[in-house]
């Protein structure tokens, strides 16, 4: 892990073998994070200026903020979490990735499948129901698509060349298959043969909670448990804790989504089983918390752009579990229910957990499977600073908004004053995602430059050809 | 973790467990739920929750294209549970026999606005304010609530007289000298759809308050 020459950065061979996909799927993810973080901007637009585009149907706030949604999490999170995904299972397993070209092919079509389905939402074809409005057309293909990506994970991992299985491969090999089969659940039972009533409610409660809990988390957590260890250099004392860590996290996610419905019109039992497992929500987090903490120096922290990302995810982490558990109570949802609260708790797990997780991973990534140190250090610190910034300012303002909406709301003041109170802190709030998406441009800048740099030798004999088309053959060896 | 198999039938089991507890379990639970036959105090019988009439029914296609649910919510917490009867949104806690005919359910997550469960109830015997929908500010000062004007159809006022639909709009939201903004038929059906949304009908397992304060179940 030195810095040195250019070959030394060069991961293994069957992780570069296994790079077309991955880097495929790392840079259509962060499109689909400027197009998802747009979208959010514009709904926070809407906030404040109710007759902004109020002309156009598709500017509605409900539409944009679905697409939005569905962008961030079907669009960024999902493709950046499974290439990182397939580039450690490769890395781990001292495999490369299998099936030819199928990878390809699989990650092009789930970004078709967005581009019909994301425009769809907006257009007025979303299903209504959180997290899966994409509308129906476009589900098989993604379905399809991330099934074929999964299979190929399961591979890397189920044909690895060591015996033991890590707690990151642990995570990842839940995250693979924990989509599929809540996604297909709830498509089935909400969107193709919809269940009746409330029930439709239940499940969509379950899937939204597994989704972010149980998916996105192990995805998130896949890549701290490799990253954060190599990156500083040392092990938790603790981490011999990982293991309960995992299996407590398992076994508990699936059983707190019915703190979404507390006081909702479910039976009793819904709500009461979603406080107990989210109280037990808390050994899982301080477990997985403690055998992740690596301990750095702070200086060490701000010598690596990634092992910083990866240490703020981590606490990130912390913070999230602990407050997911604590307001699944009872006293907590009867305030703070319905309030933006939950929006900025979720942006705190989305972008503070997950994002920075994913971050510290495409740092760490990319130059091994392009051979290209970054170039340009100012820009990673341009990256890392705006966005821990901005969603620092995002999620803070989100939390306190709401936690005082909540308290107006509980006191009976009309709904036109709530929200009047809450617009200053909307606007915090957005000012927050303004500074995370710009931000963005200063990755993709130093991705587009680590790309210039990796083609920059196969441009080198056709520069040579052009300067001297005689000694061409000299060349070659480059 | 030595055992790949091991893993995976550890995960296939937590993955299956939370799917029969939060799935299947609550769909054998609530299957046998159907509507209500029920006797008033007159003696009448009366089926509940209600079909709705096509119209709302079409609304409420409108009402789920625009995505209203990302600032409304429909359901009424128990008095134990929130304040939600106590600011006037509904009589009694909403159940899940409440939602029997409508498919997606539209339970909301979020209150920018106020809850609409009982919107319907609310609007008791008047007319439903179409000026709203075409622009809430027109009817709420500072309203955020989502203006519609695509609903309506701004045009030259017919030589036959003005249109007997035409919406009373002042100072800044009335069209121009000539002009006047009627419904179209999304318009009508939305309204409709709102005004379909009561609740406060007498179950055995939400009873209607009486003269005590005896609410919660
Ligand atoms: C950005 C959030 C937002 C969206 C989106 C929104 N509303 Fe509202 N709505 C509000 C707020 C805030 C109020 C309270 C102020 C007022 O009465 O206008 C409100 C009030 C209402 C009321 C009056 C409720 C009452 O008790 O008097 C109705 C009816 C309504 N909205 C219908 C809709 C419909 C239909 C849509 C979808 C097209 C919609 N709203 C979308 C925020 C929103």
């Amino acid at each position: 892990m030195s810095s040195g020459t250019t070959a030394s950065v060069r991961g293994e061979p069957y992780e570069v073998r296994s790079g077309g996909p991955v880097l495929f799927l790392l840079a259509s993810g962060l499109l689909w994070l400027l197009v998802g973080l747009t979208l959010t901007l514009l709904t926070g637009i809407k906030l404040q200026f109710p007759a902004f585009g109020s002309e156009f149907a598709f500017l509605s706030y409900g539409r944009l903020q679905s697409a939005a949604g569905c962008a961030l999490v079907y669009g960024f999170a999902a493709q950046v979490g499974l290439g990182l995904s397939l580039w450690l299972l490769a890395r781990l397993g001292g495999r490369a990735l299998p099936g030819g070209g199928l990878a390809g092919i699989a990650a092009a079509s789930w970004n078709v499948a967005l581009s019909i389905g994301i425009p769809g939402i907006v257009a007025g074809q979303g299903t209504g129901l959180r997290w899966l409005e994409l509308p129906r057309e476009s589900v098989p293909l993604l379905f399809l698509s991330y099934l074929v990506l999964a299979i190929l994970g399961a591979r890397l991992l189920f044909q690895r060349s060591t015996s033991r299985i890590s707690t990151g491969q642990a995570y990842i090999l839940v995250a693979l298959f924990w989509f599929p089969w809540i996604f297909s659940t709830a498509q089935v039972a909400l969107v193709f043969l919809p269940v009746r009533g409330v029930l439709q409610a239940i499940i969509a409660g379950w899937y939204a909670q597994a989704l972010f809990l149980g998916w996105l988390s192990s995805l998130a957590l896949g890549v701290l448990y490799v990253l954060l260890p190599e990156l500083s250099g040392r092990v938790s004392p603790y981490s011999r804790h990982a293991g309960f860590g995992f299996w407590s996290w398992l076994v508990l996610t699936g059983w707190t989504s019915g703190s979404a419905l507390v006081g909702g019109p479910v039976p009793a039992w819904i709500p009461t089983l979603a406080v107990a497992s989210g109280v037990l929500l808390l050994i899982p987090t301080v477990l997985i918390s403690l055998s992740l903490h690596s301990g750095s120096r702070l200086r060490a922290l701000f010598s690596s752009p990634a092992l910083f990302l990866a240490t703020v995810s981590g606490i990130s982490f912390t913070v999230w579990g602990v407050l997911t558990a604590l307001t699944s109570f009872r006293c907590a949802r009867e305030v703070l229910q319905f309030t933006q609260f939950f929006v900025g708790l979720n942006q705190l797990g989305l972008f503070g957990f997950v994002a920075f997780a994913f971050f510290a991973g495409i740092y760490v990534a990319v130059p091994r499977l392009l051979g290209v140190k970054w170039k340009y250090p100012i820009l990673s610190v341009l990256h890392v600073a705006g966005s821990v910034a901005g969603v620092g300012l995002a999620v803070a303002s989100l939390l306190l908004g709401g936690w005082l909406q909540g308290w107006a709301l509980h006191d009976g003041v009309d709904s036109v004053t709530v929200v009047r109170h809450l617009q200053p802190w909307l606007c915090l709030n957005f000012l927050g995602i303004l500074l995370f998406l710009g931000s963005q441009f200063a990755l993709l800048l130093q991705l587009l430059a680590a790309v210039v740099y990796f083609l920059l030798p196969l441009g080198q004999p056709v520069v040579a050809w052009v300067l001297a088309p005689t000694s061409t053959s000299g060349t070659k060896s480059s | 973790m030595k055992h790949g198999a091991v893993l995976f039938c550890g995960i296939l089991t937590a993955f299956s467990a939370s799917w029969w507890g939060m799935v299947a379990y609550p769909q054998r639970q609530l299957s046998p739920l159907t509507t209500y036959l029920g006797t008033n105090d007159a003696g009448n019988t009366y089926l509940y929750p209600n079909a709705r009439s096509g119209e709302a029914v079409q609304g409420r296609q409108v009402y789920l294209s625009l995505g209203c649910v990302a600032c409304h919510t429909q359901q009424v917490r128990p008095v134990d549970g929130g304040n939600d009867i106590a600011r006037g949104w509904g009589r009694r806690r909403s159940v899940a026999r409440d939602y029997l005919n409508d498919s997606p359910v539209q339970l909301g997550e979020s209150r920018l606005g106020p809850d609409l469960a009982n919107y319907g109830e609310r609007l008791g015997t008047n007319a439903f304010p179409l000026a709203r929908l075409f622009n809430p500010r027109a009817v709420v000062t500072n309203s955020v609530c989502q203006p519609l004007p695509f609903l309506f159809e701004n045009r030259v006022i017919r030589s036959s007289g003005p249109s007997a639909d035409a919406l009373v709009l002042k100072g800044a939201y009335a069209p121009g000298a000539g002009h006047e903004v009627v419904p179209t038929l999304a318009a009508v059906q939305l309204a409709s759809y709102l005004k379909s949304l009561q609740t406060s009908v007498e179950l055995p397992e939400a009873p209607l308050p009486v003269v005590t304060e005896e609410a919660s179940k």
